[in-house]
């Protein structure tokens, strides 16, 4: 059985104290199913870190909901969130997903409707972390077929 | 629609920052953006045109509703918000001409000029749009950190949208400044990139004379002006990797620069930094 483990740390200079850093730090863990390509192991790499980091970023930005519509403070235990509530996505998502679709011939403007239309969103920045791993993963695997 | 907060929350450039890194003062730019120092005072400019532009705003939020917004009722709520700002900041920087009071007056005939200038027979689609888009170069190259802004408003015009930017101006501008201005530029490669569609794009400028005077400058782009806009872009980020930041000495913004106290100093902060790298 393959593991994969992920973590992100980052370290956030503590206001009006000089050579000070709080240092944040979240981990994953989760079981790939066996006979999984090369290719899908480094993709599924990919998605894990980019949620592990998406959610960390959250934390500091207290940007997660708390279901009354006012913002956790940060570095709280994660929120819940609802619909497209969730981290904001990456902006190496957004690159990863127009570098996709630019490969594929699919104009910006056309990602943007589909994205209007299946999300419920206004564009690519405003997709949460994990309606973009949805749309990458379709990305590549359209890009495979 | 994400607000425009929502996308400063991520690394980001917009107009402001490109046209500050390479037409202002780059060290100014990295004063603000990078070293994130306090900035001195408040420029009475930036606190004036801040109330000028929530009224400006004021008034097409009224016409989008279908009202026409009357001049006195502008003149008014400049006055408010005005003495409003004051209250809250006691930072602003005025000088022995632009006082408090002068700045009053001059607001209020400034809403009341551009009152009378709008027209009623647009259709006002928005006002204050935000817009995100990524940034890509001739090659097709996506840069990772994207272009946000907002657009003052977008009217419909013989069926064309038109986004506009209000401006409150010391003297006439010249001839060519629309032309060459990069607002314009960033403005309508998002527009365009969020919509498929091209639209036009228009100044308008109220100037401060003493009877303020209208003007308002049209202006287009071409694919090829996008592409140098974005190339600028990317040189602007390699410049910030390497700190390469310079003071633009006699710049026309010195005089009001709040970073005035660290631009002072940083020739001698710089060259320590340097020798103690090397």
């Amino acid at each position: 059985m393959l593991k994969l483990n992920t973590s992100y740390s980052k370290k956030v200079p503590v206001d009006g104290k000089e050579y000070s850093s709080q240092s944040y730090h979240a981990s994953v863990e989760v079981e790939l199913p066996d006979g999984m390509t090369a290719e899908q192991i480094q993709n599924k790499i990919h998605d894990t870190f980019l949620l592990v980091k998406g959610s960390v970023e959250e934390e500091l930005t207290g940007k997660t909901s708390n279901g009354n519509g006012q913002q956790n403070p940060p570095a709280q235990a994660p929120g819940k969130t609802n619909g497209n509530s969730g981290a904001k996505v990456t902006n190496k998502q957004v690159k990863f997903i127009t570098d996709l679709a630019t490969q594929k011939g699919i104009q910006l403007t056309e990602l943007n409707a589909g994205i209007k239309k299946r999300f419920n969103v206004d564009g690519l920045y405003d997709l949460s972390t994990k309606q973009a791993s949805e749309l990458l993963d379709e990305l590549k695997q359209s890009k495979a077929a | 629609m994400g607000t425009l907060n929502d996308y400063r929350d991520r690394p980001h450039w917009s107009y402001s920052a490109v046209n500050q890194f390479f037409n202002i003062c780059s060290l100014q730019f990295a004063f603000q953006r990078i070293y994130k120092i306090h900035p001195a005072f408040t420029p009475v400019a930036l606190a004036f045109g801040s109330v000028f532009h929530r009224v400006a705003e004021w008034m097409f939020l009224t016409l989008k509703e279908g009202k026409i917004p009357e001049a006195k009722s502008a003149s008014d709520l400049f006055n408010e918000l005005w003495q409003r700002q004051q209250a809250e900041n006691d930072n602003i920087r005025f000088d022995e001409e632009i006082t408090a009071e002068t700045c009053a007056i001059q607001g209020r005939d400034l809403v009341a000029c551009l009152a009378a200038n709008i027209d009623p027979t647009e259709k006002v689609l928005a006002v204050n749009m935000p817009f995100a888009v990524p940034l890509i170069d001739m090659q097709g190259n996506v840069l990772e950190v994207p272009m946000i802004g907002e657009l003052d408003y977008v009217v419909e015009k013989e069926g064309k949208p038109i986004i506009g930017d209000w401006k409150s101006a010391a003297r006439r501008w010249p001839k060519f400044k629309a032309k060459h201005d990069l607002q314009p530029t960033v403005f309508l490669y998002a527009y365009r990139q969020l919509t498929g569609i091209m639209p036009g794009f228009r100044f308008d400028v109220v100037v401060k004379n003493k009877t303020p005077v209208f003007e308002r400058h049209e202006t287009e782009r071409t694919d090829s002006a996008f592409h140098r806009m974005v190339e600028l872009v990317k040189l602007a980020e390699d410049m910030v990797q390497h700190e390469h930041f310079c003071p633009n000495e006699q710049g026309f913004y010195c005089g009001s620069c709040p970073y005035h106290g660290a631009c002072d100093n940083w020739h001698q902060n710089y060259a320590r930094h340097i020798s103690l790298a090397a």
